[in-house]
């Protein structure tokens, strides 16, 4: 019983940040954060049945996702944040958050989890439950998108 | 000054972790007042998986922080205004250790340079790698400029900007009249004070409270540009600012002028 607390702190420990990181992305800051909550609690609750799936990210990923449809929960704008003025970089262009609410959903997760969290596109498609390719085209959309939001255009003054 | 897509995502996640730990935080907008009652594991297993995730993230940290102070402690003990100049830089928000070498007002006689801060602030979930400036009525996201200096910035929301400083011994907001060719003395632990300046400069000649004129070498901030150096004894006297949380009763005193 002891052994498998432990396991199961190691795999949730290993696994957990990508999770909270991906379920922030996809349902924003409250949400998502409750999400990962009850996604992390059930790997507790469930460690023998964890230990046996191939892809545990991904797994606690959809309970994630389901726990946030079970309370009704989804991603709007007031989700996210407000980009606040940066000291270094005043008046940019545009406010990161709405142009990453503007995208579809993959999109926004896999380009917040890769440019933003920095983990890789391995890492990323696993807890999407998708392919690399996959990933790479939703970061490839997503990032031509937002650089269209984002980005002054040519001859723009800032 | 611009930053490319990339490091405003970077600093949008950034954001994201803070919002799901603060979610009071004067970032976030309301979510849906109708909130749905929930149906979930007990209490108990939803704490226990926050306190690991959260642990887990802290571990990070301190790892990283810890990484600075075994090579801080690694750096010699005395200092040559070379080496001193040098400073230590730190993951995460990059940390510059600011280090002093001071002279008597002659120059002509180099006393040993003090070597670090008495006290250091502890990591806390409302830093940021980024300073901001941040709508609200206090300080809520601060910027490490030194292990035992904190700055952050907030604004009234009428054109107002309050300046905020935070070490071991003070946390004390003023109006933000800080401008170039000038500096601020901020009050730290063991009697030593630290001066801030926008200004390009190596070094900051400050005259203190006793009298005496001392030469002060301020090294820049990777981020902000600011320049900090440190001071050991009384206090300086010709900065444009001070904070040595003497005027307990300032922040209040501000808030109540630009929220009337």
């Amino acid at each position: 019983m002891a052994t498998l607390r432990a396991d199961t702190a190691a795999l949730l420990e290993q696994v957990g940040p990508l999770v909270r990181r991906a379920l922030l992305a996809r349902f924003g800051a409250e949400a998502g954060g409750e999400a990962a909550s009850e996604a992390i609690a059930w790997g507790w609750e469930h460690g023998e049945v964890l230990q046996q799936i191939a892809n545990p990210a991904g797994y606690l990923y959809r309970v994630g996702q389901t726990a946030a449809k079970r309370a009704r929960r989804r991603a709007t704008r007031a989700s996210f944040p407000i980009e606040p003025e940066w000291r270094d970089a005043p008046q940019l262009p545009g406010d990161v958050f709405d142009a990453l609410c503007r995208l579809r959903t993959d999109q926004r997760v896999a380009v917040l989890m890769v440019h933003g969290y920095g983990f890789s596109y391995v890492e990323t498609a696993g807890v999407m439950g998708v392919t690399e390719d996959s990933v790479r085209n939703h970061v490839y959309r997503g990032m031509r998108r937002l650089r269209a939001d984002l980005e002054p255009r040519r001859g723009e003054v800032q | 000054m611009s930053i490319t897509v990339e490091e405003r995502l970077r600093r949008a996640a950034e954001l994201l972790d803070h919002a799901a730990v603060q979610p009071a935080s004067a970032h976030l907008r309301d979510w849906s007042p109708q909130r749905p009652r929930r149906v979930g594991p007990p209490v108990w297993v939803r704490a226990a998986a926050v306190l690991m995730v959260l642990g887990a993230m802290g571990g990070v940290a301190w790892m990283s922080s810890r990484d600075s102070s075994d090579q801080s402690a690694s750096a010699p003990r005395t200092a040559t205004p070379d080496n001193t100049a040098a400073g230590s830089t730190s993951g995460g928000a990059t940390e510059t250790t600011a280090a002093a070498v001071e002279t008597t007002s002659g120059g002509s006689e180099t006393v040993p340079a003090i070597e670090g801060p008495q006290r250091t602030l502890p990591q806390s979930a409302d830093l940021t790698s980024a300073p901001i400036t941040v709508q609200a009525s206090g300080p809520s996201s601060w910027y490490r400029l030194q292990p035992d200096l904190d700055v952050a910035w907030y604004s009234g929301g009428q054109g107002d900007s309050q300046l905020c400083f935070r070490t071991p011994v003070l946390e004390q907001c003023q109006p933000d009249r800080f401008v170039p060719g000038g500096f601020i003395s901020v009050r730290s632990a063991g009697g030593h004070w630290l001066v801030v300046t926008m200004d390009p400069v190596d070094r900051l000649v400050v005259t203190l409270e006793d009298g005496t004129r001392r030469t002060v070498v301020v090294q820049p901030d990777p981020q902000i540009g600011w320049r900090t150096g440190r001071v050991v004894g009384s206090s300086p006297l010709d900065g444009s600012m001070t904070f040595d949380g003497s005027d307990v009763a300032s922040v209040d005193t501000v808030l109540a002028t630009t929220q009337p």
